[in-house]
C-alpha cells in the first residue's frame, strides 16, 4: 500500500514511528484538532507525546495527502445503526 | 507541551489529550487499577492537561479511576465526561440505546461529579445523538446545568452538521467528538477532538472537502497500527 510505504519513509526520515506521523498529521491539520488517543502501556503514552515534537513540513503533509488521494475507500464509516444515531 | 484553545470558549488544552475509556472498557480485559493511575498522573507529569472519559465506560468504573487519578491535581487539568446512554443510574446496568431527556442528564451530571470528585465538569458531551428526543432539548438541559455551575462547557460526539447547528443556537457548542464524520463545515468557534485517531482508524473531519482525504489517511493508518502489533 503506497500510503503505508510513504507514512513509514516519512517516519523514518524524521526518527519517529508511524503512529507519531499520524498524529503530528493530525495536529498539522487545523490548530483546534486536538487529539485525544487512549492507552493503557507508558511506552504508548511516551510514544503518542513524542508527536508534538515531529514537525512536518509542507512537502511531507503535501506528500501524505498525495497519496491518500489515490486510494480507495471502501464501505461506511460506521455501522449503519450507528450512522443513524448521528442526526446526520 | 503547547496548548490548544477549543472554540471560542477561552478553554485551554494541551495540544494532545488522553483518551482514558481503554483502562476500564473497551478493548480487552480491564486494566490494573493502581498501574492506570500512575499512568494518568504520568501523563499529567509530561503536560496533559486533558482527559477524557464517559459514565458509560465501565459503565462507572472509568469515571471512578479517572476522578481519583486527578483529585489531587483538579485546578491543572481539563475533565471531559459523556451522557446520553440508557444506564441505570443505581445499578450501572446498561438498557438499550440511548437516554438524553433532560430530567435524566441533570440525574448524570450530579453522578459524575460524584464519581469524578469534583464540583465541576470541564467538558460534557452528549455520547451520541438521541433519535428519541429534539437537540434543542438536550442543549437547554446544558444550558441549565451551565448556569448552575455545574458544567463549563457543552460538546457533542459523532454528531451530525443539522444537529450540531440547531444544538449551537440554543447553547454554544465548545468540541465536536468524532471520527472523521462532520459531513460539512464546522462552524468556526467549534473545535473537533479526534478520538482513535490511529488506533481504529479515524479522525476528526471538518470541513467536507477534506472528508474523504482524511478518512483514507486515518484508514490506512489504522492499519498501520495493526500491522505494528499494537
Amino acid at each position: 500500500m503506497a500510503l503505508v510505504d510513504l507514512v513509514r519513509a516519512v517516519a523514518g526520515r524524521k526518527g519517529a514511528t508511524p503512529a507519531q506521523v499520524a498524529l503530528a498529521w493530525l495536529l498539522a491539520r487545523k490548530p483546534w484538532i486536538v487529539p485525544i488517543p487512549g492507552t493503557t502501556k507508558l511506552h504508548r503514552l511516551e510514544e503518542n507525546l513524542g508527536a508534538v515534537n515531529v514537525a512536518l513540513t509542507e512537502n511531507d503533509l503535501k506528500q501524505i495527502d498525495e497519496a491518500s488521494s489515490r486510494l480507495k475507500l471502501e464501505g461506511a464509516r460506521l455501522p449503519e445503526a450507528a450512522l443513524n444515531m448521528t442526526g446526520r | 507541551m503547547q496548548k490548544r484553545k477549543l472554540g471560542n470558549s477561552g478553554l485551554e488544552v494541551s495540544a494532545l489529550g488522553l483518551g482514558c475509556m481503554s483502562m476500564s472498557s473497551g478493548y480487552g480485559p480491564a486494566a490494573d487499577k493502581g498501574e492506570m493511575i500512575r499512568l494518568i498522573r504520568t501523563a499529567h507529569d509530561r503536560g496533559v492537561t486533558h482527559f477524557d472519559t464517559a459514565e458509560a465506560y465501565g459503565p462507572f468504573a472509568n469515571e471512578e479511576l479517572v476522578g481519583e487519578a486527578l483529585q489531587p491535581i483538579r485546578d491543572k487539568v481539563v475533565i471531559a465526561t459523556k451522557f446520553g446512554f440508557e444506564i441505570d443510574l443505581e445499578t450501572g446496568k446498561r438498557g438499550a440505546g440511548t437516554n438524553s431527556r433532560p430530567e435524566h442528564i441533570k440525574r448524570v451530571a450530579d453522578a459524575s461529579l460524584k464519581r469524578l470528585r469534583t464540583g465541576h465538569i470541564d467538558l460534557f458531551y452528549q455520547h451520541r445523538v438521541d433519535p428519541d428526543v429534539p437537540i434543542d432539548d438536550v442543549a437547554g438541559a446544558l444550558k441549565e446545568l451551565i448556569a448552575q455551575g455545574k458544567v463549563k462547557h457543552f460538546g457533542l460526539s459523532e454528531a451530525g452538521m443539522q444537529t450540531i447547528r440547531r444544538a449551537h443556537a440554543v447553547q454554544p457548542i465548545t468540541a465536536v467528538q468524532s471520527e472523521y464524520s462532520c459531513s460539512g463545515v464546522v462552524p468556526k468557534s467549534i473545535s473537533c477532538r479526534p478520538w482513535r485517531s490511529w488506533a481504529s482508524g479515524s479522525c476528526c473531519l471538518a470541513h467536507s472537502a477534506q472528508a474523504s482525504l482524511r478518512a483514507r489517511l486515518t484508514r490506512t493508518l489504522s492499519s498501520i497500527q495493526a500491522t505494528s502489533g499494537t
